[in-house]
């Protein structure tokens, strides 16, 4: 019985060393998913503008052609999946170990008011940055299952499947590269995965959603935090492909409700739903995400539009 | 209620330790009956209904068969219980299969419309405890045993629930006397149970539910492969349902033997099988073995003629592919079987010579080659997807660069490699059982094996699937 318990004992402590392992070489993996979550949570790295959102904000905010327009270092925090409680969990786990930015550009999406807010998107990727207690926290408060993969070593490697592995072995590899714009600023080029619908065929008959009091409460938080951390805030809509914005049917009243929002919370809106690249399908890889081309040429516009706004920051006053 | 899932994880330690603590053999009884039927009915509470109506069915059938005084009506009494059983079974497996096979039929025929029906929902482990039922009202026909007077201790046989779902197919004379009479429970039978869990669980879930991620996809669309990327996923299917399956009877021996009883064993390595008949003997025993007492030797087995004689093993094999699912595939798979099982037959009788080592081993590669293709008839999604496949396999070039190339762009090196991989474990591991290359090692209780199940352990939470896929004989 004895030995029984003491291989039990064995096996247990080896699954929680292994778990180690494999995040500490992740931690210095150069695939550049995993170089730009390290960078978000746990590096410190200075930057003068950090851009939260969700994969809209990853795949159509280029920061070097931000950075060439405004002469400030950015930093994309856009993150595949990511919803309004997620952009707060973002932007206090980044400030856990980083002094604040001068501005943050928040990009909200017309669905995330209607999240299903107690999911996180492929949420094994954050396990091996939980030390992260800003990460910890907030995706504990959309996922209380979050306990039990920071805890229990077994669990998580469970749910973490295969891919953290593969992550982990390829650390030896330097040939990935590491020098890609994800990398050094945080930019994922968008590819398509058919889940919004192609350009043509895509049919959108539905509403988008009132914003709920929860995640008023969230997009408050934000705004509050900023304010603490004398951190200009901005808010960002970005170009849908025209058919989809067309097709949903509130989209204009939901765009004015962030604007009355921003106001009230005396928070600056740039809205670029009406740029010209929506009406361009060759820049779209499906109707919700700009290509690099599209990227690029959103990029450009917004950054002018951006420097003028970042005049108008009163904490730099 | 699955193995592999987190309410089984609480659901067993509540079971057992309660079944340990009740003082009586009959309170222990009682208490695994019941906690039998919540397994049972954890998704769908009906099911319990069926199971029960079939126990009494049959436990008054096979006592009124034990207490008949003439022929007639003892098997008037094995009729009931035969006809009970085979009509719950045809009911809800085979109804729609033959109704819509009719509306095929008429449709082309007559040119009239289909009045096809959807498929209904069969009742888990509904094929297993209806055989295992029926065995035993057969066996006390039989006069082989005598009827089970007790209720309880009856049903406790039909439902004991580490092998009511997916077997193994038991015996009343196996495991009847075990449940009344359980074996005391010592470290070592502690021990020798985690094992076989721990096994069971690293096939299931480390192995089984990793390959399927890998199959599924060319077997939804195989127009899309070329034959040799089909036959390769193929193969990994052979691999994929060994695990499954003999990892569920591991777990459920594992299960059992914490409960002071020793399953039949259900495989014994038949993907080390050198022919088709050996690998009939060491293949889901349980299910084979029922087929060969309660069908071919009832239909007369080698009793009769020759030509007889072929007729019901080839009939044996029909049906079991039969039982395994309504579908022409099913079918086609166990007919296959029964052909080149003759066919060997036949040609091991001409055969002079004693096998030799290089010969068995060209009886594994053929073994393994015809399993891999007759069972793409198994897993074919429909029969014109199985026809889809033949005319693959027949018309079109077998190319390894291209078979690779299809093989990477559905998934990446690595989950490729860990694939192989694992199959490789697999074969070492069960090579080294049949072989007993270590066992009689100095230190193999001491140091080998502990370090074996821990690689097992660590291995199983690393590589694992555990996206809580269900075991696929279920279905059956």
């Amino acid at each position: 019985m004895r030995k029984l318990i003491l291989y039990s004992g064995i096996a247990l402590a080896l699954v929680w060393l292994i778990r180690e392992l494999e995040y500490r070489m992740i931690h210095h993996s150069n695939v550049p998913e995993f170089v730009k979550l390290r960078k978000t949570f746990l590096d410190s790295n200075s930057t003068d503008i950090l851009i939260i959102g969700s994969s809209r904000a990853a795949c159509q905010f280029n920061p070097e052609i931000i950075e060439s327009t405004t002469g400030y270092r950015v930093w994309n925090a856009g993150m595949t999946g990511a919803t309004l409680p997620f952009f707060r969990t973002t932007l206090e786990a980044y400030l856990e170990n980083n002094t604040s930015p001068k501005s943050v550009l928040l990009n909200i999406d017309l669905h995330s008011f209607n999240d299903n807010n107690d999911t996180v998107f492929d949420y094994p990727r954050y396990f091996p940055y939980l030390e992260n207690n800003a990460l910890y926290n907030g995706l504990l408060r959309q996922d209380p299952h979050f306990k039990l993969y920071k805890w229990i070593a077994p669990y998580a490697l469970a749910q973490g499947n295969t891919r953290l592995l593969n992550i982990a072995l390829r650390s030896f590899q330097m040939d990935d590269d590491c020098n890609s714009l994800t990398c050094r600023h945080g930019f994922e080029m968008s590819q398509y995965k058919g889940r919004i619908g192609d350009l043509d065929t895509i049919l959108y008959t539905t509403q988008a959603p009132a914003p709920s009091q929860t995640l008023l409460s969230e997009l408050d938080a934000i705004v509050t935090r900023c304010k603490q951390e004398k951190i200009q805030l901005i808010f960002v809509i970005t170009p849908l492909y025209k058919k989809l914005h067309t097709s949903l049917k509130n989209y204009n009243l939901r765009v004015e409700e962030i604007r009355r929002i921003a106001t009230q919370s005396h928070t600056q809106f740039i809205d670029c739903s009406g740029h010209e690249v929506s009406a361009n399908k060759q820049m779209y890889t499906d109707a919700a995400h700009l290509n690099r081309q599209g990227a690029d040429l959103f990029s450009q516009h917004f950054a002018d539009l951006l420097r003028e706004a970042l005049k108008q920051n009163s904490f730099a006053q | 209620m699955q193995f592999n899932s987190l309410a089984f994880l609480g659901f067993l330690p509540l079971v057992w330790l309660i079944w340990k603590w009740l003082p009586t053999t009959e309170r222990k009884t009682m208490w695994l009956v019941l906690m039998s039927y919540v397994f049972y009915t954890w998704v769908q509470p009906w099911y319990g209904i069926l199971l029960l109506v079939t126990t009494l069915i049959d436990w008054y059938a096979a006592i009124r068969i034990d207490t008949s005084t003439t022929p007639q009506k003892r098997r008037t009494w094995l009729m009931l219980s035969i006809i009970t059983n085979l009509a719950c079974l045809a009911g809800f497996k085979y109804t729609a299969f033959l109704w819509n096979g009719i509306s095929d039929l008429m449709t082309a025929v007559q040119g009239t419309p289909d009045f096809k029906i959807q498929n209904w929902l069969i009742p888990a482990g509904l094929s297993f405890y209806t055989f295992q039922s029926m065995g035993y009202t057969i066996d006390v026909y039989r006069n082989q045993i005598s009827a089970e007077r007790n209720a309880l201790q009856f049903a406790l046989f039909v439902s004991f629930f580490p092998q009511l779902v997916a077997g193994p197919v038991e015996r009343y004379s196996h495991l009847g006397n075990q449940l009344r009479v359980p074996k005391a429970l010592t470290v070592e039978t502690f021990a020798a149970a985690g094992r076989l869990m721990l096994w069971g669980f690293f096939k299931k879930i480390a192995i089984a539910d990793r390959l399927a991620l890998l199959v599924d996809p060319v077997f939804e669309l195989p127009d899309q492969y070329s034959a040799l990327t089909i036959v390769l996923t193929g193969f990994m299917f052979v691999v994929q349902v060994y695990c499954d399956f003999s990892g569920y009877s591991d777990i459920a021996s594992g299960v059992a033997r914490l409960f002071g009883v020793e399953l039949m064993i259900n495989w014994k390595r038949p993907l080390l099988s050198c022919s088709l008949q050996e690998f009939w003997k060491r293949n889901h025993i349980s299910m084979t073995s029922w087929f060969r007492d309660y069908l071919y030797i009832s239909l007369g087995g080698n009793r009769r003629s020759a030509l007889r004689n072929r007729f019901n093993i080839f009939i044996t094999f029909l049906l079991s592919g039969l039982w395994h699912g309504a579908g022409l595939t099913f079918i086609i798979w166990g007919a296959l079987h029964g052909a080149f099982v003759l066919i060997e037959r036949e040609i091991m009788r001409r055969r002079k010579r004693i096998l030799n080592r290089w010969i068995s081993m060209a009886g594994w590669f053929w073994l393994i080659g015809f399993h891999t293709l007759a069972l793409l008839a198994f897993r074919a999604n429909s029969i014109q997807d199985l026809q889809i496949i033949v005319n693959k396999l027949i018309s079109t070039t077998w190319n390894p660069s291209v078979a690779f190339g299809e093989l990477h762009r559905l998934h990446d090196s690595f989950p490729l490699l860990l694939a192989l991989s694992l199959i490789l474990i697999l074969f070492v591991y069960e090579l080294a059982q049949e072989k007993q290359w270590l066992r009689n090692r100095t230190y193999y209780a001491s140091l080998i094996r502990p370090a074996f199940c821990i690689s097992l352990f660590l291995l199983l939470f690393l590589v694992g699937e555990f996206g809580n896929k269900s075991f696929i004989y279920f279905q059956f």
